[in-house]
């Protein structure tokens, strides 16, 4: 060491020593009072708007179902319960098509995590990002990229009647509300499965074998174990969501296949508020049992899996051929057929759809959206203020969502009692579905409320916002608490006793680490605000805030083109999200 | 806070720690620690993993809120006092490089909150540091590019530069290897001494607790078993944990005997004056005790002994005379071979044979079969055993110490 530093900070050291504290302390004024008390304020703000912008909304629904003209009645529960007609006919059909759905999901989602997991081929990564697709996809996109493929003038009819066959008659159906679902859903289980078979430890396997399990025996007594939560994970995920499916059924079923959610779309509309409150609270009640199940399985399941020797993966094209070898490749090459047809089929119809009349090439469709000016009566929906209105509310729904899911994300990867709580309570609005919210926030703030002797209102573009961000924000939760949970502790640490304060830390630490994720969580919000169907329709009912899935749902069935036009712009949005979710965020994938 | 927090006398200790208790929910972590740690001392706790050294620094440095107890720094108590306040520098065993920032930045850092020191710029602080630390020149360096003692070296700069008054490393040395360890070490100990900083140290290693720190604390379940200088805690182990946690010991478990097998009594052994007291070793012969035991000690009392193996003389059988010449030069003479166990009042001769050995390179231990009873030996290396070689071991009376008595 040099002796002249030494001696030089030894000076110091021995100048400095008494009162450094002090002087430390002395520099605690307003501006660190303010900063100590940021994360706490914080925290208030957070919980206040998720009680103004989800829990009161949410609790006006509840009240609203058992309370008539400011009196407490059962009445309308009780019919419903009571009403074999919404007994069986609606709850039962919900719960028979959601189990439905979620065996084709499981049954279409599993080889993928199969051929994910086990082999190695170009684009497995790719794919792999790909399996995030559906969760940005809007639903009723889906549903316009089905008509295109499966309706009466779809491709497949034109297909069949260019090679003589007859046309079916595909729409609506049961069938078709199903593998919507498992569009959705199956790339659900495909990643959780296909991440737990990874993150299963060869030498485990190795060890198996070694002892005298044969490979099948291993893969029974190892492997599959393993296997079994993340596939419950999937089905009971995929269950809750189909269960309070909406834009399919209404746009693929019609009334025939209605479920509990186009029910209450149709009582509000019939402004039958009770009702609707009624089988809201129903919904929600068997939705949030079953998320609160899975949550406390969850917990009990989770365990830190580290530093395992993933099983290696086979090269899909073999260097040599057994019989077995190819019959499973053949397998393989079978369940790629299937993808393709449920999968690419829809979505390039809808591309051919929207630049095609009758074989021709046309962007008259396009040129539709772009008319300020509709023609005529023919469409309540205009399509252009739709487009600036998704534009729009996306945006602001951002501004909301992104400071509200970065502020959850910090606070919920805090150390603390009843933490767990706390995470159920923020992710609360993914097992509540969008009609309920905007249902309640329809109820609750758009007919207003009164407080302090006023009554307040917000418009129906402030409560879409709302709704927006509510559903966005927790999927910013999601792509910002992971990384900040994994962080070093150490690094927080050393930057406090450094003398950062709390709220310095989060700023000059924790975040510039897990920029990545926020950036990717902002695309996540917006595709998600872009893409809202449920809650939005609810809320811009009679008035002029209708989005471009307000718009895409309203030209299904009348006219494809313009369906399948805007439906390819919000497939443009949201690829384009996800592409910034993928090359931005995605080295921090959960 | 309760309590009155003035200005930093000079009669105050660097830290204070009393009664402090922590507990999770039903597990007690620490479990009523008292340490005083002086100005300028290199204080280190050691134990096992899980014995609440590291919650005792956490405590300090504010990561961890105590149950119970107090902690005061230079006088002050710490009661409320978030962890930037305290005037504390701490590393870690991950280092916890901020990898978002240049090495000068991560030095800087620090110096945010409390400036440079006067007289000095950020920047001639922060190549102060790194020279001090060995690094002159890397201020531009990306943490990454570094290996792992740098790194190290690095978060130490880091937490020096804001100029703590308490210096806190948590195992700083766990993730290197072991001769970069050795030698990080005495680096570390040098800058301690040149900046006279109070050092409170963490680590399992109780090698590395022996050859740095000027003060020794031995953690076990939450509690301090033994506080001294590494001397005191290797020569004079006050409990069997210490005994059996610093360096290699031989513990036996006995009942206390008079004379050997002759006397029974032990009162009347002593008001003989003199025929001093054995210690006869569970399903083993007898071991001399120490003449400070004799003082209270009754016949039939439960003891727990241990002897250094390096304090073990080996007399083969077959040389006796040659290594019994060799061993009484290094006890002065007290060792004599060919008596029977038992006989000699300030040593014993144990007939033992070798059950296996162990090449260390600078010596070799063996373990030896005492009547079913195992001890342990090293020797200097110079002669090799064989397994099943007999083999007379001498312990003197002097080199026994009683740890636990009952």
């Amino acid at each position: 060491m040099d002796r002249r530093v030494g001696a030089a900070l030894r000076r110091r050291v021995s100048d400095a020593r008494p009162g450094r504290l002090l002087r430390r302390a002395r520099a605690a004024g307003p501006a660190a009072l303010a900063e100590r008390s940021a994360l706490p304020l914080l925290a208030a703000v957070t919980a206040l708007l998720l009680a103004v912008l989800f829990y009161y909304p949410v609790a006006t629904v509840f009240v609203d179902a058992v309370v008539e003209d400011g009196r407490v009645t059962f009445g309308p529960l009780v019919e419903v319960l009571t009403d074999e007609f919404y007994l069986v006919r609606v709850l039962g059909f919900t719960a028979y098509q959601a189990l439905l759905s979620t065996l084709l999901s499981v049954l279409l989602g599993l080889p993928g995590a199969w051929v994910l997991a086990r082999f190695e081929f170009r684009g497995r990564d790719t794919l792999r990002s790909v399996t995030m697709v559906p969760f940005v996809v809007p639903s009723v996109l889906v549903a316009a990229a089905f008509y295109a493929t499966f309706g009466a003038k779809g491709t497949l009819n034109a297909a069949l009647s260019a090679v003589g066959l007859p046309e079916l008659d595909l729409l609506p159906s049961l069938g078709a509300i199903l593998v919507a679902h498992a569009f959705y859903n199956a790339p659900l289980v495909t990643r959780v499965v296909a991440a737990a078979w990874e993150s299963v430890d060869a030498g485990a396997v190795e060890t198996a074998r070694s002892l005298g399990a044969s490979r099948r025996r291993a893969f029974r007594d190892v492997v599959v174990p393993q296997l079994l939560p993340a596939l419950l994970t999937g089905a009971t995920l995929t269950f809750v969501f189909t269960f309070a499916t909406f834009a399919i059924p209404l746009a693929l079923g019609g009334s025939q296949y209605a479920t509990i959610e186009v029910f209450i779309y149709s009582a509000r509309r019939q402004l039958e508020y009770g009702r609707a409150a009624s089988l809201a609270a129903l919904e929600t009640g068997v939705s949030l049992s079953l998320m609160a199940l899975y949550l406390r399985y969850e917990r009990a399941q989770a365990a830190e899996r580290r530093g395992v020797r993933t099983l290696a993966r086979r090269p899909l094209w073999p260097d040599s051929w057994s019989r077995e070898r190819a019959a499973r490749r053949l397998a393989i090459a079978g369940y790629a057929v299937v993808v393709a047809f449920v999968f690419v089929a829809p979505l390039a119809s809808m591309l051919y759809a929207s630049v095609s009349v009758d074989g021709r090439f046309t962007l008259d469709a396009y040129r539709f959206l772009l008319e300020r000016q509709a023609t005529g009566a023919t469409f309540q929906v205009k399509p252009f203020p739709a487009i600036v209105n998704s534009l729009v509310f996306g945006a602001a729904a951002l501004a909301v969502a992104l400071p509200l899911g970065v502020a959850m994300g910090v606070l919920t990867t805090r150390r603390f009692r009843g933490r767990w709580l706390v995470d159920a309570l923020s992710m609360a609005p993914l097992a509540v579905s969008g009609i309920v919210v905007g249902l309640g926030l329809l109820r609750g703030l758009v007919f207003g409320f009164e407080a302090f002797g006023y009554r307040f209102t917000v418009t129906g573009a402030v409560a879409i916002v709302a709704a927006h961000a509510v559903g966005a924000y927790p999927f910013v939760v999601r792509t910002v608490a992971p990384p900040l949970d994994r962080l070093d502790r150490a690094l927080v640490e050393s930057a406090r006793a450094l003398g950062a304060s709390r709220a310095r830390t989060v700023l000059d630490v924790e975040l510039p680490l897990v920029w990545p994720g926020v950036v990717a969580g902002a695309a996540f919000a917006f595709a998600i605000s872009i893409g809202e169907f449920d809650a939005t329709v609810i809320l811009a009912e009679g008035g002029g805030t209708y989005t471009m899935p307000v718009a895409v749902e309203r030209f299904i069935g009348r006219r494809l083109g313009p369906a399948t036009a805007m439906g390819t712009v919000l497939l443009a949005v949201t690829a384009a999200s996800f592409v910034v979710i993928e090359r931005v965020g995605g080295e921090f994938r959960g | 806070m309760g309590e009155a927090s003035g200005p930093a006398e000079r009669s105050d200790p660097a830290v204070r720690v009393e009664d402090l208790r922590v507990e999770y929910g039903s597990t007690t972590a620490l479990d009523g620690v008292d340490v005083t740690v002086e100005e300028g001392e290199f204080f280190t706790l050691v134990g096992p993993s899980g014995c609440g050294k590291t919650t005792t620094l956490r405590c300090l440095a504010g990561f961890e809120e105590p149950t119970a107890g107090s902690i005061h720094i230079a006088g002050e108590s710490m009661a409320g006092v978030p962890p930037e306040s305290r005037g504390i520098g701490v590393v870690f065993q991950s280092y916890a490089l901020f990898p978002h920032m240049s090495v000068g930045e991560n030095v800087a850092y620090g110096l945010r909150f409390s400036g440079p020191p006067e007289g000095t710029t950020k920047h001639e602080r922060v190549e102060e540091l790194l020279e001090l630390v060995d690094l002159p020149g890397f201020a531009d360096r990306d943490p990454d590019t570094l290996s792992g003692g740098q790194q190290q070296r690095v978060a130490l700069a880091r937490a020096l530069a804001p100029e703590p008054r308490l210096l806190l490393l948590d195992e700083p040395m766990s993730a290197l290897d072991a001769r970069l360890r050795e030698r990080l070490r005495v680096q570390v100990r040098e800058i301690q001494r040149e900046l006279g900083i109070t050092t409170v140290y963490v680590t399992h290693d109780q090698e590395e607790a022996l050859s740095v720190s000027d003060r020794v604390a031995v953690v076990d379940g939450g509690r301090i078993e033994q506080v001294g200088r590494p001397r005191e805690l290797y020569d004079a182990p006050a409990t069997r944990f210490v005994a059996e946690f610093l360096g290699d010991n031989n513990v036996f478990a006995g009942s206390v005997v008079a004379g050997g097998d002759r006397v029974r009594d032990a009162a009347a052994a002593r008001d003989d004056g003199g025929d001093p007291l054995r210690l006869r070793v569970d399903g083993g012969g007898t071991l001399p005790l120490p003449s400070d035991v004799a003082e209270d000690a009754r016949d039939g009392d439960r003891l727990v002994v241990c002897v250094r193996p390096e304090r073990i003389r080996v007399h083969a059988s077959g040389d006796g005379d040659r290594e019994g010449e060799r061993a009484g030069d290094r006890v002065g003479g007290n060792g004599g071979t060919g008596r029977g166990t038992g006989a000699d009042p300030d040593g014993a001769l144990l007939a033992t044979t070798v059950e296996s050995t162990e090449f260390l390179g600078d010596a070799t231990r063996l373990h030896c079969d005492w009547n079913g009873v195992a001890v342990t030996v090293r020797t200097d290396g110079s002669r090799s055993f064989d397994v099943g070689e007999p083999v007379t071991l001498g312990v003197d009376r002097a080199d026994v110490r009683v740890v636990e008595r009952s």
